[in-house]
């Protein structure tokens, strides 16, 4: 599983918040860190779901939804902030996400 | 529209369309639509194709957990589970051509339920898994019936025992959608289904598709000769309709 670069996050961040403004009809520019995908775009936690497929092929992602919805229950990721930190963990941990839960 | 369970029904067009909606996730119930609703709803002998999609931004998330651990015995899960297959069953021989349009996540049951249909279309974003073995149980709405059949014995056992998530052209890679698409699924869909059908006359599609479903169903014997008294049927209609009578 790959390291985490400041370049790769920052490259991580431009997918998801492209991502959402698409999915979720909204101005890329409106969205920051601390937007709630859920009340503030009327998007939904299993867009996460979609999001991953993204980033599946590029960095070899395999993970069960078992494991995510195990580490979502102890950190909720309901802010684009917080999808990109669940990102990044998924991208360098896989599915050993669930053992740091 | 019209309204059964979590159904939703309209038509466009000659094209049926029965959407799940228990939104914003859509989660199945095995009888996510009163059976006697749907017969009624699909017995217009107008319609030459049927879509099964989401309402909304998902296919559907499966069932919900939560419901799955609220049955309170056996006999209960057997019960509804038998309803929800006579449901999938009926889809599964309708004499018209029934496409799956699927957007967003399409997971353990609504992916079974996606494996009934007879042609499978999805978006680019689509995300297909089979969750349930780790929750403990396993894809009993025919999952592990439907999936050998379209990726063989191997990739069943490693999808199902797995929960593997695949994306749109992992799916397509495996056989288990035939389109992945960019443009909105309902409307090629639509637009497939029109082409299929075109100007065929409603008898000859209701013959292929019965013809083709005795295949899978029935005895070689059997399915050739209700193939034989199909064509001999629409023979007749021909020179019916050529010649303008009927011959001895």
């Amino acid at each position: 599983m790959p390291s985490v670069t400041p370049e790769m996050r920052e490259e991580t961040k431009e997918i998801i918040y492209n991502f959402y403004a698409e999915e979720c009809n909204v101005e890329k520019d409106s969205l920051n860190e601390n937007t709630n995908v859920i009340e503030d775009i009327g998007g939904d936690s299993l867009m996460f779901l979609e999001l991953l497929s993204l980033f599946k092929k590029k960095h070899g992602i395999n993970v069960e939804i078992k494991s995510i919805g195990k580490y979502v229950l102890k950190h909720p990721s309901a802010t684009l902030g917080k999808i990109l930190d669940l990102t990044l963990l998924i991208i360098e941990h896989g599915d050993k996400i669930a053992d740091l839960a | 529209m019209e309204t059964s369970k979590i159904s939703q029904w309209e038509v466009r067009e000659n094209i049926g369309i029965l959407y799940i909606h228990n939104p914003p996730q859509n989660y199945l119930k095995p009888e996510f639509v009163n059976l006697e609703d749907l017969k009624r709803w699909t017995q217009d002998s107008s319609l030459k194709g049927m879509i099964l999609t989401g309402k909304g931004r998902h296919f559907c998330a499966g069932m919900s957990t939560e419901k799955i651990f609220e049955f309170e015995d056996a006999s209960t899960v057997q019960e509804s589970f038998r309803k929800g297959k006579e449901i999938a069953e009926y889809l599964d021989q309708l004499p018209i051509p029934l496409v799956a349009a699927i957007q967003g996540v399409c997971l353990g049951a609504g992916f079974e339920l996606a494996l009934g249909c007879h042609i499978r279309v999805c978006s680019e974003k689509s995300v297909f898994s089979f969750p349930e073995t780790g929750w403990g149980v396993i894809p009993g709405f025919n999952g592990t019936i439907l999936l050998p059949k379209k990726v063989g014995i191997c990739n069943a056992i490693e999808l199902i025992l797995t929960g593997k998530m695949l994306s749109a052209q992992e799916a397509l890679d495996l056989n288990l959608v035939d389109y992945v698409v960019k443009e909105n699924v309902v409307d090629f869909a639509c637009n497939l289904l029109k082409t299929i059908t075109a100007d065929r006359p409603i008898e000859v599609i209701r013959s292929v598709m019965k013809s083709l479903y005795n295949e899978r169903t029935m005895p070689y014997e059997q399915a050739t000769e209700e193939e034989t008294k199909m064509v001999a049927k629409l023979v007749l209609e021909g020179i019916r309709v050529r010649y303008g009578k009927i011959p001895e």
